[in-house]
């Protein structure tokens, strides 16, 4: 019998030991980073970036199958024992030494899990992963030049890239509101005194937003670059049409954080059979954060579902169904609307056992 | 036997406001749900698996007396754990706002012959919607017993306080059948609907695992402590099988606790519908370990109001909720385990003979005749 066959009834034997669990339920006490496992990870560190945006330092499980720059990770966080699935960029660089991943985090007013990561996140807890996935990533063979227009937080997937890969020449434009708010600052004044970077900043606060159109000063050779962009809706709307104007859309490549509303029927919808592709963009899209999701009342899970559907081919496992939904059973002892009979009628009670 | 409605002295109006008062202490618990709710069930769950895991591994070498002991008690222990404060109240829906797919009302399974999808079709769905209706709630009796005059008198009941023994010494299997309504699908009409035969086999199948690890496998690994281990798997679950079961039966069983017609929950409106389950369920007062070994099901009144809270916030509830018994001049009925558990099985051995002609007319039946 071979090894494989041997451990499989072995196995076997284990789970009708444990049944009804599983042995991966009480594995899971005392290993639950092993391989195996299901993916999750523990934060090992939190170190702030601004005032408002942290760096979390993850140390993956061991099924973790390694991200390339520019991805994004899926993370579950308990906040207020609720659990809630976010989307961030990673921002180590692929080749870390010590085989931890960091994701940044920007804290968005009411946004309940990247407050959470940026201001209570505690070293030592864990946290529900996927496996990186996205197509906002570099090519293989090198560009000779590269430009990266970035905004905000539209700076985490790029830092990933700058932190991976040097490229001969690279320019980027970043776009914050002042110089402090600025992510990763000094790291990208450093990678500039070493000439390894050309940087513009745009302070929003002083200069007005970034107007596309002032990239002919700011790069005058952008038509030229392989460029990627990454930040709010109406940078990369702009961008989209610029680049498309002056026919060089295919150098362009953007990384939406945007939030998709979807209806609860859609979302039901959606579990079943895969919605077709939701635009005719090639950008993927996600759900960045839920507070810039106007007035949903379905779950971040339930709109990730369906949004994000067509930019999952790389993940294997089918998400749990969101709790929310719960069914019947799910509201035991409140009386379902259609078992309780509705007409008038008196309550009768009456004492047992009384003489 | 005369009718008295504990119930009498309140107005509809009062009914509905005793509602939105009971509606106001629900939705402060659900608002304070948290953190803490979360690492406690969290925390249980774990203590759990520890406990079953060290126990098993102390009956390996059950052929010691001390070690039997030992990992009987441990493992009666953890089985009861399991089905009550960790199994009952997952399936109930109590902690799925964690959204924790890993306790959550729709896949947890439990240490317990029955499935839990047809636990929870019983439970949840009848015994707590039509809880102590006559001839809605099979809880009433399991269908084996009568445990209220109302019930019609058979033969058959004279046997009950047997039955009930029986019962308790095998109750996972009485509840297995009590899910697959036996009693009703057993005719043979009935027996070749291939839902009932699906059923079945899932509880065939169930039975078959749970016997596998108790009675097949744990004694073989155990080596030479084979048959010790046999004789301690048995017990533990004999213990539960009768913790459980003694619980159970005080939480609807006890005198004082009210049943009600069927044509009585016609049009019942929320407001009425809590004063059912608070006539119709009683507790059982004691230390903070007897809650936790109870499941909290020693708050069955706050349970029966409130199915879906988690059970640890029971105690912090039972202390509104007594208050508003006292506001609305209700009784709270409520003793120590030993004392309900005689006055159900009283009961049960009073309830096996048939009733007891009444010697006066009393004036309800008068008018009963009368109008005949």
């Amino acid at each position: 019998m071979t090894s494989t066959a041997l451990r499989s009834r072995a196995w076997k034997l284990l789970e009708m030991v444990t049944t009804p669990l599983l042995p991966s339920d009480y594995l899971d006490l005392v290993s639950p980073l092993r391989a195996g496992a299901d993916l999750r990870g523990r934060i090992e560190a939190v170190h702030p970036e601004t005032g408002d945006a942290a760096t979390v330092v993850i140390r993956p499980g061991r099924g973790w199958r390694g991200h390339t720059a520019g991805q994004y990770v899926r993370i579950g966080v308990d906040v207020d024992g609720v659990r809630l699935w976010r989307a961030y960029s990673i921002t180590s660089p692929t080749n870390r030494q010590d085989g931890r991943v960091t994701i940044t985090v920007k804290a968005i007013p009411d946004g309940k899990v990247s407050n959470h990561l940026v201001r209570r996140a505690k070293p030592g807890t864990l946290i529900q992963l996927d496996q990186p996935t996205g197509d906002f990533v570099l090519p293989q063979a090198k560009p000779a030049k590269v430009l990266y227009l970035t905004a905000g937080s539209g700076i985490t997937p790029v830092m990933g890239m700058l932190r991976d890969i040097e490229f001969d020449d690279v320019v980027m434009v970043h776009s914050a509101p002042q110089p402090q708010d600025v992510i990763f600052r000094n790291e990208l004044h450093d990678l500039v005194a070493d000439k390894k970077l050309r940087l513009t900043e745009v302070h929003t606060n002083t200069d007005g937003r970034l107007d596309v159109a002032r990239l002919d000063e700011l790069v005058p050779d952008w038509a030229e670059r392989e460029t990627w962009a990454c930040g709010p809706a109406g940078l990369l709307d702009a961008a989209e049409e610029h680049w498309t104007e002056h026919g060089v859309q295919e150098r362009l490549h953007t990384e939406r954080f945007r939030p998709s509303i979807v209806s609860p029927a859609t979302a039901a919808r959606s579990r079943s059979a895969p919605p077709a592709r939701p635009s005719t963009r090639t950008a993927p899209r996600r759900c960045w954060t839920s507070a810039r999701r106007p007035a949903c009342s379905c779950p971040p899970g339930a709109a990730w579902a369906s949004a994000s559907a067509a930019s999952r081919r790389s993940r294997r496992r089918v998400r749990p169904r969101p709790a929310h939904r719960r069914d019947h059973r799910g509201r035991a002892g409140r009386p379902h609307p259609d078992l309780r009979v509705r007409r008038g009628g008196p309550l009768r009670h009456r004492t047992v056992g009384a003489p | 036997m005369t009718a008295i409605d504990p119930t009498a002295h309140l107005t509809a109006e009062q009914i509905e406001e005793l509602g939105r008062e009971l509606d106001a202490i629900r939705d402060e618990v659900i608002a304070g749900r948290g953190e803490k709710d979360a690492a406690y069930i969290r925390k249980v769950i774990s203590a759990q698996r520890k406990l079953e895991l060290v126990s098993r591994g102390v009956l390996l070498f059950s052929i010691f007396p001390p070690a039997w002991l030992l990992g009987t008690a441990g493992l009666s222990v953890a089985k009861i754990m399991d089905n009550m404060e960790i199994g009952h109240n997952i399936l109930h829906g109590q902690w799925d706002w964690m959204r924790d797919p890993k306790i959550h009302s729709t896949t947890w399974e439990w240490d317990h012959v029955s499935p839990s999808e047809q636990w929870k079709h019983s439970h949840n769905e009848l015994h707590h919607t039509y809880t102590n209706v006559i001839g809605k709630d099979n809880d009433l009796g399991y269908g084996i017993m009568r445990v209220d005059e109302d019930q019609k008198w058979h033969p058959f009941h004279l046997g009950q306080p047997l039955w009930n023994f029986i019962n308790a010494c095998f109750f996972e299997y009485g509840i297995a059948a009590y899910d697959l309504e036996l009693g009703k699908n057993l005719h043979k009409r009935r027996r070749k609907n291939p839902e009932f035969r699906a059923r079945a086999k899932a509880v065939g199948r169930k039975i078959r695992k749970q016997v596998l690890k108790d009675y097949v496998i744990h004694p073989l690994l155990s080596g030479p402590s084979f048959l010790t281990t046999l004789a301690a798997t048995f017990t533990a679950n004999l213990v539960r099988n009768v913790w459980t079961h003694s619980v159970i039966m005080c939480g609807h069983f006890p005198e004082g606790v009210q049943v009600f017609e069927r044509r009585s929950i016609r049009g019942e409106t929320r407001g009425q519908w809590y004063l059912r389950q608070m006539m119709g369920s009683a507790n059982i007062s004691g230390s903070k370990a007897m809650h936790f070994m109870t499941g909290n099901l020693s708050h069955q009144i706050e349970h029966h109001l409130f199915p879906d809270l988690p059970s640890n916030r029971y105690a912090e509830v039972a202390v509104k909720v007594r208050a508003l018994f006292e506001k609305y001049e209700l009784e709270y009925v409520t003793g120590p385990l030993p004392k309900q558990v005689f006055s159900a099985w009283h009961k049960v051995f009073r309830l096996s003979l048939p009733n007891k002609k009444p010697k006066v007319k009393t004036p309800d039946r008068e008018q009963e005749l009368v109008a005949a």
